[in-house]
């Protein structure tokens, strides 16, 4: 009778939460693609002296790859949390737009990409399963040092600006759902599909470089209003309508939508 | 032999799910307080103070997730940690002011004239449900698909031209998104137990049409028929060409962007079969 008793309690300690608290890091890579959502932006697909074709374009900026280590920490066998950090490249997205001359139509191209680094906090809960472990997590994404690049070109010339948005913050939610795979005691395999509802609202934009149609630099020639623009949430606009190009260029503040869903795989390690 | 069966009952015991499958249903409401730091640079979402020197325009928050939702819900648990489970309900968007300074054309004269803004619509969301049933308290986690039905923003402007009133409709295009959230189930009785939960919701909504639907002067008669079909009515399109656009037809735009993202709280009672 003491042998079986001895036995049957040994089974259930076995099969309850013996790993409680622990920490484990993660390493892997997202592959990031933007959550379709209309931006209010268009192009010119064909312009003639009389009438223009126009196309809604939606943003692409969150389409990129983002490599990430993760720190988290086991608070039972059921639940954790777990602090995510990596940098995202953005893939490079192009708009282009005919423009009518008198001397002959051209296309107009915008090359724009962003690059940000990100700080995901998440609260993940799981079921406890010993091999194929699925979970569920959600927290808060953090977008930090945001820089937009774009390039703007024509084909029938040497015309090429450069401009540089910065600034501001980049704040959402984050949700996942992902599964882990025990290959040992301390090692494992995860996938995760995580999005997030994270939106940018930059501060300012510069040029930083420019040349003319023969291709000569012509940076210290632009007027200030032309260099730099400031993103403001209060400001006046005169009933004028009249520019003062000694001064820079004020404009009211608005958000670039970075919603995105992404794939993710990585190797785990749990001390 | 005894001792063999007692060691099959036992490592029973510790697998556990000896509960496996159950239907429930969940009905409940929440609070969607909407997502701050969200701006456009659509000036009629902003408050703007108008005076005879030019206009000040100051930047309103452009998330439109405000709002309070009924729902009910049907869920199936296929083991004691894993289900799925389909939500439906209706978001009655929570209107927010901009308090807006306007000039009369022709008296030169400004006047307050506060522009309401609120965007409602129905909803399905399909989930996969995560629990862990340990203790008294179960907490569960839920990731799902959210899409959106009859959707409607809705720009209310009193006292427009000094007296009157305009309002303003988008509709038409499907919202959708993203939801997650984390919960917990409390058994008050065999079978109902009380929930609460986090919950977060990414959305957009992409509008196809906007229209002034209503329009009155200062004396209160309708005057919406005084305005041109381009003035009244505007198509969000993929393309257009700028040939289309004539005082007789709706007015043609690039599709805009609404955010209806948002941060949720739901509390409600679920009865389990």
């Amino acid at each position: 009778m003491k042998k079986q008793i001895i036995i049957m309690l040994g089974l259930i300690v076995c099969g309850y939460a013996i790993q409680a608290q622990h920490l484990y890091v993660k390493t892997g890579a997202n592959y990031s693609l933007q959550m379709p959502s209309a931006s209010g932006m268009q192009r010119v697909t064909e312009a003639t002296a009389t009438t223009s074709s126009f196309e809604s374009v939606d943003y692409k900026l969150s389409n990129g790859l983002s490599p990430q280590v993760t720190f988290g920490y086991y608070l039972n066998k059921y639940s954790s949390f777990e602090i995510t950090t990596g940098y995202h490249f953005g893939s490079k997205q192009t708009v282009e737009n005919q423009i009518f001359s008198a001397t002959g139509n051209y296309m107009q191209s915008n090359e724009m990409s962003l690059n940000y680094g990100f700080i995901n906090p998440c609260f993940v809960v799981n079921p406890g399963f010993a091999k194929w472990n699925p979970y569920i997590g959600l927290g808060a994404h953090i977008g930090f040092s945001n820089v937009m690049t774009e390039e703007i070109t024509n084909d029938n010339s040497q015309y090429m600006r450069r401009y540089a948005t910065s600034g501001g913050s980049q704040f959402g939610f984050f949700g996942k759902l992902g599964m882990n795979y025990n290959l040992t005691k301390n090692w494992a395999l995860f996938t995760e599909l995580s999005y997030a509802n994270a939106s940018w609202t930059p501060e300012r934009k510069h040029l930083y470089a420019a040349m003319d149609n023969n291709g000569t630099e012509v940076y210290e020639t632009i007027k200030p209003y032309a260099m730099l623009t400031e993103y403001k949430e209060n400001y006046k606009h005169n009933s004028q309508g009249m520019v003062d190009a000694s001064k820079t260029q004020k404009r009211l503040k608005s958000s670039l939508p970075l919603d995105y869903l992404s794939l993710g795989i990585g190797m785990m390690f749990s001390f | 032999m005894k001792n063999r069966i007692i060691i099959l009952l036992s490592i029973l015991a510790c697998v556990g799910n000896m509960q496996a499958q159950q239907l429930y249903v969940k009905a409940g409401g929440n609070l969607a307080l909407g997502w701050p730091w969200t701006y456009s640079s659509n000036e009629s979402y902003h408050e703007l103070v108008m005076s005879l020197t030019g206009t000040e325009v100051t930047s309103k928050n452009a998330n439109f997730g405000l709002g309070a939702s009924p729902f009910i819900s049907a869920g199936y648990m296929f083991s004691q940690n894993i289900g799925a489970e389909l939500g439906f309900g209706y978001q009655f968007g929570i209107a927010r002011t901009n308090e807006n300074t306007l000039i009369n054309p022709l008296t030169y004269k400004t006047y307050r004239a506060d522009t309401h803004l609120k965007c409602s619509w129905m909803w399905i969301n399909p989930q996969l449900v995560i629990a862990v049933p340990v203790s008294d308290f179960k907490p569960y986690g839920r990731v799902g698909v959210v899409f959106g039905f009859s959707p409607k923003m809705e720009m209310l402007t009193e006292n427009i031209n000094d007296e009157g009133k305009k309002k303003t409709e988008l509709t038409g295009g499907m919202p959708w998104g993203m939801n997650a959230a984390l919960g917990i189930n409390y058994n008050m009785c065999k079978n109902f137990s009380m929930f609460g939960e986090l919950e977060m919701l990414q959305m957009n909504y992409a509008p196809t049409n906007s229209e002034v639907t209503e329009y009155t002067d200062a004396n209160g008669n309708d005057i919406l028929s005084m305005l041109s079909e381009k003035s009244k009515k505007t198509e969000f399109v993929d393309s257009w060409n700028s040939a289309d656009l004539a005082t007789t037809l709706p007015n043609k735009a690039a599709k805009i962007n609404l955010p209806l993202s948002s941060f949720k709280i739901n509390l409600g009672i679920r009865y389990n079969f």
